[in-house]
């Protein structure tokens, strides 16, 4: 069978599309449905790939994985309000995913607030006045973070190293980085909200290629730890 | 018709379903015998032409949700998909096998009988099939009106 012509794609293949609860599951466990509906809803976000409706969720794209994702690091580490820091945060975002990348960085200003630069533009993030220079160097580093995993398109998952959306595979389903496994496929073989080496061993009868650290990773961010 | 199985399905099923469908005509071979782990969704088309195969199979014990859409781009490079989805429990090769041997011939009947490439869901108590305009209505049907 042949590629088919003039038929509509929905998506394009290694482009990532989530629903909000997938979203919510990466980014746990601070982000949840009602923050990323309100953040779209108030146009913070770049548009969706599809607007929901009954029954039909809400899809959205890698990028947006990304926004949602330095939203957050910017709400929890600066502890800013969003209405007050909305023109600096889509200011950011702009920034942040141009094709022509200049580094992005936050810095203090010498009247003591706070000033995002890239490049030769910058902007003065209102209220930042009260955020401390030590939390620069790790919100920057953040920032670079979410820049790399653009780029990559493959963003790993914050707590679980080897876990990774990655735009170009299932379309960002978390899988075991450097595979096409994904993490709820894992899941199934554990039976109770605990694993432990016999459970482990069980995965690697199915999956013998898979590393040993790389499944519990995978069973950890399902939510299955590991047996006291 | 040639298979390729994806990475999420044991390398034993491919060898396993070799046997069953040499009676058809029919070749099964798995992703991981050709290439190593992690290949791109943009290199499964190319893969499959490459290897003559026609049909890709994978597993998602989840929701379709968002992965549909994937799989409607899958179909619109000429490729037929489909999906194991296995019921509760644990999805050892042996289930696998089961899903996947039991829904062979049904699979292979749309295969067959289709004009176009064919998202194909089996579980274990049928084998329900969409083409790509099934699924862009389903895509078109969730856009929030003006």
């Amino acid at each position: 069978m042949v590629p088919t012509k003039g038929q509509r794609r929905l998506i394009d293949l290694g482009a990532g599309v989530y629903a909000v609860s997938e979203v919510c599951r990466i980014l746990q466990p601070t982000m949840t449905p009602r923050k990323v509906h309100y953040w779209l809803d108030t146009g913070l976000l770049s548009d969706p790939v599809r607007w929901g409706s009954r029954g039909h969720p809400t899809l959205l794209s890698y990028r947006q994985l990304l926004e949602i994702r330095t939203v957050q690091q910017l709400r929890d580490e600066l502890e800013f309000s969003l209405p007050r820091v909305r023109d600096a945060l889509l200011w950011v975002l702009e920034h942040l995913f141009a094709r022509e990348w200049s580094d992005l960085r936050f810095a203090k200003g010498v009247d003591g607030s706070l000033v995002a630069h890239s490049g030769t533009d910058q902007i003065v993030v209102p209220g930042g006045q009260g955020v401390l220079e030590g939390t620069l160097p790790e919100l920057n580093e953040q920032v670079a973070e979410t820049r790399r995993a653009w780029e990559e398109q493959a963003f790993v998952i914050p707590g679980h190293a080897f876990i990774v959306s990655n735009a170009r595979i299932l379309a960002g389903t978390p899988t075991i980085r450097g595979t096409r496994v994904d993490t709820a496929l894992i899941a199934r073989f554990a039976e109770t909200e605990t694993f432990d080496e016999e459970t482990l061993d069980e995965i690697k009868q199915v999956y013998p290629r898979l590393a040993n650290d790389a499944i519990a990773a995978a069973l950890e961010f399902e939510g299955i730890h590991r047996a006291a | 018709m040639k298979y390729l199985l994806d990475e999420q399905l044991d390398e034993v099923v491919a060898e396993s379903m070799t046997p069953i469908g040499t009676k058809f005509g029919d070749e099964f071979t798995h992703i991981l015998a050709i290439r190593d782990q992690g290949t791109p969704d943009q290199e499964i088309p190319v893969l499959c032409r490459n290897e003559g195969a026609e049909c890709l199979i994978s597993a998602n014990v989840r929701d379709f949700g968002a992965r549909k859409f994937y799989y409607q781009a899958l179909l619109t490079e000429g490729l037929h998909v489909v999906v194991l989805r296995p019921g509760k429990g644990k999805f050892y090769e042996e289930e696998q096998l089961s899903l996947l041997s039991r829904s062979y011939r049904r699979i292979r009947s749309i295969t067959a009988t289709a004009t176009e490439p064919q998202l194909i869901a089996c579980t274990p108590s049928s084998v329900r099939d969409r083409s790509i305009d099934d699924l862009i209505e389903e895509f078109d049907r969730g856009r929030r009106l003006p």
